[in-house]
């Protein structure tokens, strides 16, 4: 016993416990649009991320018990199952979950010494892997025909854990971003108009724009919470908005695509309040974090714009993650009263 | 009027304070020694003799030190003076009398001149009673002060010894800041700050100050915002650096207690001769402010209030945020020591400490804008260079990041032996910078000696202005070795040297140390070392003064 | 997946392009503060203890010997936290002090017998950082402050009543350990 006494305020694995109910919205929305499958991917994840992260800890002799306690494997596991499509092959969640703990996170020292965020990374390996099984995403509930129900567990057992034989792969569908960036000739509104997933949507594509006001939704509670710092997903959606107000060509066929798109489609929300926020793979200071924030909104942007994925999330985050040491290094903040010397090696 | 700003970060903690702030301030019964530490005194009564209350019975470079009550000298002893240090006491055992040598009588203020009344207040031994412990006359024997702040801002957790001062002695106090500002002699204007969580000592502040001049500012209950720099940045906004004193910048900060006692010295004429103490905790039974006999032990502090060992986890020597274990209970009560705290397990820090996960809450509180995730992370690589660029030697040690660790990372412990580390390192970096200065200061006197005897010798060798005078001393120094002569005498003397070395191990009896032992081996290897340096030298019979350039 | 290649490709090339530009960066960052000529830093990690050792007179002179190639392990004073910090400088290997120059030793302060010092002078000179007080038969003293500790002034003595004593180093900031009570 320490003579040091108690009343701080948040435990560790409080703070992990409550950056996973700030889930359940987004959570709750993917589930209505998308069926059981979301449910399947993040229990296969994160069961995959827990025993990889007990098997770490027992290699590396460390207390199993208190290390998966702390909630950061399950975490992980969760925002991976979130990433993946729903109904993609059980062994993709499995091989993620295991590929975030055994390779990203603890080879570097385990929690709090990543230098990667072990989600993003595991699901870009995927994606690198596995592009087509990564892209195939179902229609959301509206779209769906009127023959087909809402993709219960059974179905979507069937198609994750039996996925040669699989009847749900005629209801797959364009993700919004890819939809998007297939659109040649048609000026925006037209597209809009055209597009099933559009002509359905409110502010962009039906069922994703729900599901990344769920995620914004959460977000705000983090931020209001100071569970994660403000900073970097203001910086980001700012950013992110920014460039795409101006490269919306007023809304012509060459458009990059019109802000409402970009912040309401693909992970953007889950990116800038989840992912970009992981303290440990985050810049340390203020304005270090507003730099990540609008590094990582410049990287989607690029990649979403000019890159061949549709989406850059996880490697606009990942590569964020590598720039960290070096904004670190720049940006310690000067304490009150001390005036900026000159570089010196030397202490 | 003035840049008045929001603390940077801070913390809330469960103040604590209600409890033992309910009743009055307490005596406490005449402990049966008194351990007054000696600091850098010399003692001015022999041991044995009686001592009247209030007599000095110490002084020298340091702060003149009291007779807390009457009594006789008994010794001078090595004792703990807080939580981790131990210094020369005085052991002082009370008689019970309680008596004056001679009963204090106000002194004649007005008709005392600046250096006077600042002698008065140092031989009263006073210093600053918020905890830091500087000598007050020393700060208001500083020219051209400004301002004046008056620290009546308590905000460490649980302390309330200056609410309670406030509540019962606030005229005292209003006296003390008038006679504060008159040693000043240059008109300051006065400015106090007070926390706006104890209305009462506001309400008896304000019923004391009436119509003075005196600036009243109440700010929000906020730690660390009494810390001396951070309160002067938030009254006066003026920042001063970590290695200046505000006196440098014309501001002299006194705490109410510091006050106080200036009051009682000048006013009443009583030396510094007791303070209160807040004990308090949830192991502590009965919450309060007690009047301390300067060096009572702690352990009679607690025996006063009903110390029960069984359910006291810890007893801190000072307040919730900041301080510090006490490991010896004799430590005695001095004059930076505010608080005793019992605590009970439930208010201890309940697990061990977890992984860092760079949550970044630590930053957020810093009052000084560090980062203390990153300063934990080169801390832990003892990467000094690092550290220092993170200006680790900013960090007040005030404890706002420990609070809200959710990984209960002890964080200004650690900070603090690294400071230690790094002021080690300083040390020895300017100890090499002055030995360099001086080498070649000597290089060059030798230098010029050498240049000065050719010339009365009458050779043509001009001094030339500005040349390379280290340059000039090294070929000099490398010249000097290439006569034989020297070289001889070198090598004799480094014979001479090894042969009485092996003598001594020699002569060494069988029950010296192996570590005796092993040093004169050293010093025999090193001698041989030397030796066959000299001979070689010799043999050669040139130096390496090619080498060199 | 039209241009997944592609789009591989110059992700990887822009991940690359990022890591280039930190780590010329953190080389631009590191090498800002080095003030000039090697020397000059070589120099900054001796010990300045003057003492010779190294088959220099002075450290200066060893540092411009380091600066041209000569082995950076002679400096007995610095022992093995000065060899480290040299090998950092130069990128090379750390090295075990060459034992031919001595060894190792805690820091040290001349100390001059007063009973036995005859008053000669001929230690004075002998001192390469003037820290030896004394005249023409007055009896001669060392400013323990200022003593690096050299070992030189004790050859030249003819009665050897110069000896270094072993000072003790400071201790470490107390607040470092802190003892819980006793429960």
């Amino acid at each position: 016993m320490d003579g040091f006494p108690a009343g701080r305020a948040r435990h560790s694995v409080q703070v992990m416990h409550q950056v996973l109910l700030a889930l359940l919205p987004g959570i709750a929305a993917l589930l209505w649009y998308f069926g059981a499958g979301v449910l399947i991917q993040i229990l296969l994840a994160g069961a995959a991320a827990l025993g990889s992260e007990a098997l770490a800890l027992r290699l590396r002799g460390l207390p199993v018990r208190a290390g998966l306690g702390d909630g950061s494997a399950l975490l992980t596991g969760v925002l991976l199952g979130i990433a993946l499509p729903p109904l993609a092959p059980w062994w993709l969640a499995v091989s993620g979950g295991a590929f975030a703990m055994l390779v990203v996170k603890h080879p570097f020292g385990g929690l709090g010494n990543n230098l990667f965020n072990p989600a993003m990374a595991a699901y870009a390996m995927l994606l690198v892997s596995f592009p087509d099984a990564l892209s195939r995403w179902p229609a959301p509930l509206p779209l769906l025909p009127e023959d087909q129900p809402w993709p219960g567990l059974l179905a979507a057992g069937h198609a994750i854990f039996l996925p040669g034989a699989a009847a749900i792969d005629a209801v797959a569908m364009a993700t919004p971003l890819a939809a998007f960036r297939d659109n040649r000739s048609l000026l925006v509104a037209q597209f809009y108009a055209a597009d099933p997933l559009f002509a359905a949507g409110t502010f962009a594509a039906v069922g994703w724009e729900t599901v990344n006001l769920g995620f914004l939704l959460g977000g705000i509670y983090l931020a209001v919470c100071r569970t994660i710092d403000w900073r970097t997903p203001v910086a980001m959606l700012t950013t992110l908005g920014l460039l795409a107000w101006l490269w919306n060509d007023g809304g012509s066929s060459a458009s990059a695509g019109p802000p409402g798109l970009h912040l309401l489609s693909g992970a953007t929300m889950l990116g800038a309040f989840f992912i970009a926020t992981d303290p440990t793979t985050l810049a340390a200071s203020s304005s270090g974090r507003l730099l990540c924030g609008i590094l990582v909104g410049i990287l989607i942007f690029a990649i979403r714009a000019w890159g061949g994925y549709p989406d850059g999330v996880a490697f606009a985050v990942l590569l964020m993650n590598l720039a960290v040491p070096l904004i670190d290094r720049g940006t310690i903040p000067q304490p009150p009263g001390t005036v900026r010397q000159q570089r010196s090696r030397s202490p | 009027m003035s840049a008045r700003r929001r603390l940077r970060g801070g913390v809330q903690p469960p103040s604590h304070k209600a409890a033992s702030v309910a009743g009055p301030i307490r005596d406490l019964p005449l402990p049966s020694l008194l351990i007054l530490p000696l600091g850098d005194n010399h003692l001015l009564r022999a041991p044995g003799s009686w001592v009247g209350k209030g007599e000095p019975i110490a002084d020298g470079s340091g702060l003149p030190v009291h007779a807390s009550t009457s009594g006789f000298i008994r010794d001078i002893e090595t004792r703990a003076i807080d939580a981790d240090r131990h210094g020369p006491c005085v052991l002082l055992e009370p008689d019970g009398d309680d008596r004056w040598r001679e009963p204090p009588r106000p002194l004649p203020i007005a008709t005392l001149d600046r250096a006077q009344l600042l002698e008065a207040v140092r031989a009263a031994g006073i210093a600053g009673l918020g905890g830091g412990g500087f000598p007050t006359a020393t700060k208001l024997a500083a020219p051209a002060i400004h301002t004046l702040v008056i620290n009546a801002m308590e905000c460490e957790a649980y302390v309330t010894a200056d609410d309670a001062l406030l509540r019962e002695a606030a005229a005292e106090v209003v006296a003390g800041i008038g006679l504060a500002a008159h040693i000043l002699a240059s008109a300051p204007r006065v400015v106090i700050g007070i926390e706006d969580d104890k209305p009462e000592a506001l309400a008896a502040l304000r019923n004391a100050l009436g119509g003075d001049d005196i600036e009243l500012t109440v700010l929000p209950a906020r730690y660390p915002a009494g810390a001396e720099r951070l309160l002067i940045a938030l009254l006066t906004g003026l920042e001063i650096p970590r290695d200046e004193l505000p006196v440098a910048h014309g501001i002299v900060c006194l705490n109410v207690a510091t006050v106080h006692a200036l009051q009682r010295a000048l006013g009443h004429g009583e030396p510094l001769l007791e303070r209160i103490v807040t004990l308090s905790g949830g192991a502590c039974r009965e919450p309060a402010n007690y009047r301390v006999p300067l060096g009572t032990p702690v352990a009679d502090l607690l025996a006063a209030s009903g110390y029960e060992r069984e359910r006291c986890a810890s007893v801190l020597l000072g307040g919730g945020m900041m301080g510090r274990p006490l490991a010896d209970l004799q430590t005695p009560v001095t004059r930076s020591t505010h608080c005793v705290l019992l605590l009970s397990a439930e208010e201890m820090r309940p697990t061990p400490p977890r992984t860092c996960i760079r949550c970044g809450w630590c930053a957020d509180v810093c009052p000084v804008a560090l980062l203390p995730q990153q300063l934990h992370r080169h801390a832990l690589a003892e990467d000094l260079g690092a550290l220092a660029r993170h200006h680790l030697d900013q960090c007040l040690g005030c404890g706002a990041c420990d609070h809200v660790c959710p990984s209960a990372i002890p964080l200004t412990r650690q900070f603090a032996s690294a400071q230690a580390a790094l002021a080690q390192l300083r040390a020895d970096r300017q100890r090499a910078d002055r030995d360099r200065d001086r080498f070649l200061a000597h290089q060059q006197r030798l230098a010029r000696a050498a240049a000065e005897r050719e010339t009365r010798r009458g050779e043509a060798h001009p001094a030339t202005p500005g040349s390379d005078l280290a340059a000039l001393a090294m070929a000099r120094a490398a010249g000097a070795g290439a006569s034989r002569e020297p070289l001889e005498r070198t090598a004799a003397a480094a014979a001479d040297r090894l042969r009485r070395l092996e003598n001594q191990l020699a002569e060494l009896d069988a029950g010296a140390s192996a570590a005796q032992r092993n040093a004169l081996q050293a010093r025999i290897a090193q001698a041989r070392i030397d030796h066959d340096a000299a001979l070689r030298r010799l043999a050669s019979g040139s130096t390496d003064a090619g080498a060199t350039h | 997946m039209i241009g997944a290649g592609s789009a591989l490709l110059a992700l990887a090339l822009l991940g690359g392009l990022l890591v280039l530009v930190a780590l010329a960066w953190e080389r631009a960052l590191t090498d800002a503060g080095a003030d000039g000529e090697l020397t000059i830093r070589i120099d900054a990690l001796l010990p300045q203890t003057q003492c010779g050792r190294c088959g220099h007179p002075g450290c200066l002179p060893y540092a411009r010997a380091i600066a041209a190639g000569e082995p950076f392990n002679r400096c007995p004073p610095g022992g093995a936290s000065t060899i480290a910090a040299l090998a950092e400088l130069l990128g090379a290997e750390p090295r075990p002090l060459d034992p031919a120059h001595g060894q190792e030793l805690p820091r040290r302060v001349a100390f001059i017998r007063e009973a036995d010092c005859i008053g000669c002078t001929k230690c004075l000179p002998a001192c390469p950082v003037d820290a030896i007080l004394g005249a023409t038969r007055q009896l001669h003293t060392v400013i323990a402050e200022l003593c690096t500790g050299c070992d030189l002034c004790v050859e030249p003595c003819p009665v050897d009543c110069i000896e270094l004593i072993a000072v003790s180093p400071t201790p470490p900031s107390s607040a470092a350990e802190r003892r819980p009570v006793a429960t």
